[in-house]
């Protein structure tokens, strides 16, 4: 009995804890919708309104209705082009490269598959700029290509489904290829219907690396209109440095879609890493 | 029959389609960039909207707005990547650095074009455009810092809230009697003035010193002079209104003074004219503007910054390109006074002394109680790079790192070494 | 019978599916290497397509001559040193106790795993403007709740020591220590529940079996989120960018901001961005090298 009392004592405990933590760590995201709701005079006042009654949608009209200035349509179009192409190409070129580092035997195999997984630890600070200036000889400044093609480069997403791909069972291959299967035919009819978390996975963190990319952006985006929303927001703090309630409508704004997604998605997130090896082995 | 009626419509549709790129072609499109981020913004945009308008179907100004903080870096990549806009902004003191390394071409013909001529100009304005001899840039404002109060708290404090403060002793004066601890619980809430740890301070420090008779560098630009007494001065003075009378909070964060003016918390404070349109949109603030009080010792002087425009250098210079460009500068230049009222001092005299600016709210008094004392500094490439470290200093100054003797010390030392660089 | 070329059982099949990402990889993460290095050889300037072959100076600038950029550059790599000493026990520490918390929840999980996963999510400017607005000195909400709770009157967050580091600590822990706490669980949930039980029978307390069990099992996964947090916090440029302008004084310019100003900024001094950059890499590299061995040899 006394057992028990203890243990839900501190279970209690625990929830107590954990809520709290909870609420301070949302806290920030809710600062910044309220803020964006409250007309600007009342967002310097004080004392602070905690729930903003009646809420005020001016901020968010004086953005949307500001294409000159703050194009938030054309940003959230721009890095989502981005993002979506990126990933999807991400996903081809990794498959295809997994595919033959986990199925298939020729000579240099796992020499070059060391080779690559050791370029994971090269600083990225130094790629800045010569990857700069290779875009810039493409013509890519300013320009989406420039977002889009460097990250192709990355390693990981072949690490990862290699991993994945090891997990399916070679039998499957076997009987296929008995049955007259080819290459191509057991990688889209076995390997990868059966990756298809793999592929949520590595999709999704493609997408979402992509989509909060700043400081490649930044480099490479000079345009307003060209701009994706992270380096957009640059605008709107600009913009709006006076104006609280609007630059937090800005980044409610910017910070929304990836938000939304991150909630229904992020088990497969979670899932990535596990997958990936990391998980503490 | 209706095959012979769609048959003529598709054939008018091919016609049309082989004829319009020919027609369009007629249109040259130029792109704009510039920093109004602001309330300024959107003024600019209607003077390119009618711009358009009158030009329609030969010259189309498409325009992009970022702010002034990566503007720069951003026109830079622009002209090195062989991308950049045609038509731009720039800052005076900035037309000096990017002319040597190419990135703006010489406008003599427009100013010639354009009959343009210093007697029209506030002079020393028109004179910064120049560099060896060459004219690069064509004045489109001057944007001084202005000395702001507020009408209320001057009354509350009993003082005429027509009078502002004229000198050093007069603002100490009034900025003791405007500072309270209102609620009575030891702290003091209201402030007679703020000085930050940021920006603006070096717009401020910059008057005190000029008014006290300083000079930035030696006239061969080889050496950096703001060590000087009247520079420490300067410095010593800003400090002391926090350290000594404290009469501004200590470490003020770049923008608290905005918010504690527009709150009523704050009763002077000096920023540029820009933030005019922010303190009237303000409900309940009564305010006044005027130039800054004569702070230094000697003499009156004010901080001014100003808007030119200018064309950049394009990989493949494209001639009807180049054209559009000037006929929208010059057309712009002739608009002095429809952008004055976005909240800046027109460049052009005949403007500034127009009883039309005149009758604009607060800056048609500004514009004829500033321009007389500005003081814009001299220009050369590494001006920007080699007062870079004045700002280092005011901050050290000011959140009490370093006395500012030695800030000062410091921050010439470094210069030098950068005006020393190739 | 001779192999074919290609088909099904080429001899260069392979090759052609690993050819789209040799391509990228090529283009964009091996040739960049040796390229860096010639640029860091030159005085290279985009603008007036200048290249003038230099050798080491740009490097030798860095140690010997030590002009305004070099000065500025030691002092960024001094600010960047002492973040990763700030941030890195928090970044740590923090997630290992969110770690703990949520595997005990039994129910709930989820969510609690979820709101502190969520920040992971926003980019890198969106953060740096919640907080900096949260930090503001005038308006800002904690100063608000520091004033009404303990009458502490503005305190300057963003524009004084120690606080613009305090407030870049706090704003980057909240954004990414999800990541790191997401790692933890993973570690705790590979930990054999055996363990534990077998450790129950022995009389051992929950201090004991912490001490004994799960901290050694989580070892391998230390090492790995020490690593990587190191490295991010090496990299740190968004949030003193955004949040503190790298002021006050220059004192939150990290190495990644200050590159990013010589290399991108209006100045384009590519070549001698590109040895900074190097140096960097170089001293990361070590950094990690002598992580790897401390946890290998202290077993």
């Amino acid at each position: 009995m006394d057992y028990k009392f203890r243990k839900s004592i501190l279970n209690i405990g625990l929830y107590l804890i954990l809520t709290l933590l909870a609420i301070i760590w949302f806290f920030p995201i809710y600062w910044m919708f309220i803020t964006s709701l409250k007309p600007e005079h009342e967002t310097i006042a004080w004392p602070v309104k905690w729930i903003p009654f009646p809420p005020v949608w001016e901020n968010y009209w004086k953005i949307l209705r500001n294409p000159i200035d703050t194009p938030v349509f054309l940003w959230f179009r721009n890095s989502f082009i981005a993002a979506f192409s990126y990933s999807i190409l991400g996903l081809i070129v990794s498959t295809l490269a997994a595919y033959a580092f986990s199925r298939m035997k020729f000579p240099g195999r796992d020499k070059y598959f060391w080779f690559l997984v050791s370029f994971m630890t090269i600083p990225g600070i130094i790629y800045l700029i010569p990857n700069y200036l290779t875009i810039d000889s493409f013509g890519w400044v300013d320009d989406l290509k420039a977002i889009i093609f460097p990250g192709l480069a990355s390693v990981w997403g072949i690490f990862m489904l290699r991993q994945y791909f090891l997990t399916i069972p070679y039998e499957l291959d076997e009987a296929a290829k008995i049955d007259g299967a080819g290459r191509l035919y057991i990688l889209f009819k076995i390997i990868i219907p059966l990756s298809k978390p793999a592929f949520l996975t590595l999709g999704f963190m493609n997408f979402l690396s992509n989509w909060n990319d700043y400081l490649w952006a930044l480099i490479c985006l000079s345009s307003p209109e060209k701009r994706t929303l992270p380096v957009g927001m640059l605008t709107l703090q600009g913009r709006y440095i006076h104006f609280y309630g609007t630059m937090m409508a800005g980044a409610f704004l910017t910070a929304l879609p990836a938000l939304i997604l991150f909630v229904f998605l992020q088990r497969y997130y979670i899932r990535g890493i596990t997958l990936s090896g990391f998980g503490g082995k | 029959m209706f095959k012979k009626i769609s048959l003529i419509l598709v054939s008018f549709l091919v016609l049309s389609l082989l004829i319009g790129p020919g027609l369009a072609q007629r249109k040259v499109e130029i792109t704009f960039w510039n920093g109004f981020t602001g309330p300024d913004g959107r003024y600019m945009q209607n003077l390119v909207d009618e711009f358009n308008k009158t030009y329609a179907g030969r010259i189309e100004v498409k325009m992009s707005i970022m702010p002034w903080g990566d503007y720069y870096t951003k026109v830079v990549a622009a002209v090195a990547a062989g991308k950049p806009p045609d038509v731009g902004i720039m800052h005076l003191d900035q037309i000096s650095a990017y002319v040597p390394r190419g990135v703006i071409i010489p406008l003599d013909d427009l100013a010639a074009e354009l009959r343009l001529s210093e007697k029209d100009f506030v002079a020393a304005v028109w004179r910064a455009g120049v560099y060896e001899g060459k004219r690069y840039a064509i004045p489109l404002d001057v944007h001084p810092l202005v000395f702001y109060w507020n009408k209320k708290l001057f009354r509350e404090a009993g003082l005429d809230p027509e009078k502002p403060p004229k000198n050093r002793a007069e603002f100490i004066e009034f900025a003791k009697k405007l500072t309270k601890d209102k609620d009575g619980d030891g702290k003091i809430d209201q402030w007679g003035t703020m000085i930050p740890v940021g920006w603006p301070n070096f717009m401020i420090w910059y008057s005190i010193f000029f008014g006290n008779g300083g000079t930035l560098f030696t006239p061969d630009n080889k050496k950096a002079l703001f060590n000087s007494p009247e520079g420490v001065d300067a410095l010593q003075f800003l400090v002391d209104l926090v350290k000594v009378h404290k009469v501004s909070p200590e470490n003020v964060a770049v923008d608290a003074d905005v918010d504690a003016f527009k709150r009523g918390t704050c009763a002077m404070e000096f920023n540029g004219i820009w933030m005019l349109t922010a303190y009237q949109e303000q409900p309940g603030l009564e305010f006044g503007a005027g130039r800054v009080p004569q702070l230094g010792t000697k003499t009156l002087a004010n901080w001014a910054g100003s808007h030119n425009f200018v064309v950049f250098r394009q990989r493949t210079p494209d001639p009807a390109k180049l054209s559009a460009a000037k006929t929208f500068i010059g057309w712009v230049s002739r608009k002095s006074l429809e952008w004055a009222k976005a909240g800046q001092l027109p460049a052009r005299l005949s403007v500034l002394r127009s009883s039309d600016f005149k009758k604009i709210p607060y800056i048609g008094k500004l514009g004829q109680e500033i321009p007389p004392y500005i003081v814009f500094p001299p220009l050369f490439p590494k001006y920007g790079e080699a007062t870079g470290p004045i700002w280092d200093a005011l901050n050290f100054a000011l959140t009490f790192k370093k006395d500012p003797k030695k800030a000062m010390d410091d921050a010439v030392e470094l210069a030098n070494k950068i005006l020393a660089s190739e | 019978m001779k192999r074919k070329l290609f088909g099904d059982e080429g001899l260069l099949t392979p090759y052609l599916y690993l050819l789209p990402h040799a391509i990228f990889f090529s283009i964009f993460a091996f040739y960049p290497v040796f390229k860096g290095i010639w640029i860091s050889l030159h005085k290279w300037d985009v603008l007036s397509g200048e290249r003038t072959f230099v050798g080491f100076k740009n490097y030798l600038d860095l140690f010997f001559v030590r002009n305004v950029p070099a000065q500025y550059y030691w002092q960024a790599l001094w600010n960047t040193l002492q973040f990763v000493f700030y941030s890195v026990p928090f970044l740590v520490g923090i997630a290992l106790i969110l770690a703990l918390l949520v595997s005990s929840a039994k129910k709930g999980k989820g969510l609690f795993r979820t709101t502190f996963f969520l920040p992971t999510a926003m980019t890198v400017s969106v953060v740096a403007v919640i907080w900096r607005w949260i930090f503001n000195y005038e308006s800002g909400l904690l100063n608000y709740i520091l004033y009404s709770l303990f009458k502490i009157k503005n305190i300057p967050w963003l524009t004084q020591q120690p606080g613009a580091w305090i407030s870049i600590v706090i704003a980057t822990v909240w954004w990414t220590v999800g990541w790191n706490m997401v790692y933890f669980i993973i570690g705790l949930q590979n930990i054999p529940e055996e363990l534990y039980e077998s450790a129950k029978i022995d009389g051992a307390g929950w201090w004991q079996a912490f001490r004994y069990i799960t901290l050694p099992s989580l070892k391998p996964i230390a090492l790995f989120i020490f690593v990587t947090t190191i490295i991010a916090s090496f990299n740190l440029f968004g949030q003193p960018q955004l949040m503190t302008e790298g002021g006050p004084g220059r004192s939150t310019v990290t190495v990644m901001l200050h590159i990013y100003n010589e290399g991108f900024g209006t100045n384009l001094r590519m070549g001698s961005a590109s040895a900074m950059a190097y140096l960097t890499a170089l001293i990361m590299i070590i950094i990690t090298f002598l992580q790897v061995r401390f946890f290998t040899h202290s077993e």
